[in-house]
């Protein structure tokens, strides 16, 4: 499958899994975010099938806090930095899946757990797959995005 | 018992205790018609607003609320409150969002006046009965104060589809492009 | 005896957000008890009775399509429901999951009142708000 067709499938996964369950939409290509010293997460997973591969995101902790916000509405203020790794790998994972249902395949895949990366990991050097804005401004946030696939055995 | 009809215009708010009145608003277009309904106390309220969000003017927002969704919505539940409604007997439905060109060329308002909505009532606590949103199609949508019963209507089309009735299984006619 | 139910899903988050539609359902009275896997889930089942399993499929250890299996084989435990809550949305996953016994089936992302009517489809009168 050319890689244009998973660059469709993976945005409108990511679109899919941000307005349903986050209730933000999704802009369209944007450039991937600066090296700013603004502090960000990313989350790595891994799925086995045909094809077998991984996949990567990175957020701005700003824009997580926004989407947690809408995802669990707490009392609190500030929910914990552990809640706010576990929406983004659990992104992660809606993303990755969604993304894989469209795959048109006879075999199911497998999907590792989602792990979070630590900022100036190798696998982040790397410009991202794409980009894309989050949310209505432009202040709102990017989510860049890694797919890597593996080769398939002929 | 003759029903009378009460009009929700284009940014604005109805809330009745009356069991004879009908809350009615016209020609959803991206706009989005938030209907509720307290069976036991017998309150019903509509609002009809227009725009997702009311930051891009507190001026218009401060004239009147009932244009944002997130300065409306939340009027919309306290003045059924202020009539003896209680927010987890409320039977709420949502029509229009339609993605239709507005005034100002915007073409994915309906969209965005939709996952405002989602979001405000998710925060809230409010799940939705019945919902008939997105697509192009302009929608007319009238409550019945007495009987709770939210019906629906296409653009030149006599006949009426009943929305959220309790015990239905709720649409969700929703189709906006995807995003790709 | 309050209503049980069980979710069983490796994020913490996510089982939080099926507990909070549940509890928004008009079921604050409800039980709930978690599992990240399905080792953790067939321990809860043993030592008391749940009146329905909510459970991803994807999940270390034991996955969903493991303990559906393993519910089916339990001469008690097959008559609990089990409704699958899975990012995998193909057909072929669904059916396969239903034919092996689960009851309903809900894709992620999902929208809450989703989740709530297919709980109301496979529950019945004893899921009435």
């Amino acid at each position: 499958m050319p890689d244009s067709e998973w660059s469709t499938m993976l945005a409108a996964a990511t679109g899919e899994v941000l307005e349903t369950m986050f209730f933000t939409s999704v802009g369209g290509p944007a450039a991937p975010a600066e090296p700013t010293a603004e502090p960000r997460l990313a989350v790595r997973l891994s799925f086995e099938g045909t094809p077998s591969g991984a996949l990567a995101l990175s957020v701005s902790e700003v824009t997580v806090r926004a989407l947690a916000a809408n995802f669990l509405p707490s009392e609190e203020d500030e929910p914990p930095l552990s809640q706010l790794g576990g929406v983004v790998c659990e992104l992660a994972n809606m993303i990755c899946g969604s993304m894989l249902t469209r795959v048109k395949t006879e075999e199911h895949f497998r999907l590792s757990s989602p792990e979070l990366v630590p900022e100036g990991a190798a696998l982040l050097a790397v410009p991202p797959s794409q980009s894309l804005a989050v949310g209505e401004d432009a202040a709102d946030g990017t989510i860049d995005l890694w797919l890597v696939l593996e080769p398939h055995a002929n | 018992m003759a029903m009378a009809n009460v009009v929700v215009g284009i940014a604005d708010c109805q809330v009745s205790k009356s069991r004879d009145e009908i809350l009615v608003t016209y020609a959803l277009g991206s706009c989005i018609a938030v209907a509720i309904h307290d069976p036991v106390a017998g309150v019903g309220g509509m609002l009809h607003y227009m725009l997702p969000e009311s930051s891009i003017s507190a001026s218009k927002a401060a004239e009147n609320p009932y244009m944002f969704a997130d300065t409306g919505i939340p009027l919309l539940f306290r003045r059924a409150y202020e009539c003896g409604a209680e927010k987890r007997r409320l039977v709420v439905r949502v029509a229009g969002g339609a993605q239709v060109m507005d005034s100002e060329g915007i073409f994915n308002i309906g969209k965005r006046n939709y996952l405002a909505l989602r979001k405000i009532l998710w925060k809230a606590g409010v799940l939705v009965q019945g919902e008939a949103v997105g697509g192009n199609l302009s929608r007319t949508v009238r409550l019945e104060v007495g009987s709770g019963r939210f019906w629906l209507r296409g653009p030149g089309s006599p006949s009426e589809q009943e929305l959220g009735s309790p015990g239905s299984v709720p649409k969700g006619a929703q189709s906006w492009p995807s995003a790709s | 005896m309050a209503f049980c139910v069980l979710i069983v899903d490796d994020s913490p988050v996510m089982r939080a957000f099926i507990r909070r539609i549940i509890v928004l359902s008009g079921m604050e009275g409800a039980e709930f008890l978690e599992a990240s896997d399905g080792h953790e889930a067939l321990h809860l089942l043993r030592q008391q009775w749940v009146d329905v399993v909510l459970t991803d499929i994807n999940m270390p250890s034991m996955d969903g399509e493991e303990l559906v299996r393993r519910l089916e084989a339990d001469d008690v435990l097959k008559s609990v429901p089990v409704v699958i809550v899975s990012t995998d949305g193909t057909e072929k996953r669904m059916q396969k999951m239903i034919s092996l016994g689960a009851r309903g089936y809900v894709k992620k992302p999902f929208m809450p009142e989703t989740l709530r009517e297919e709980l109301e489809r496979v529950l019945g009168a004893a899921y009435a708000r």
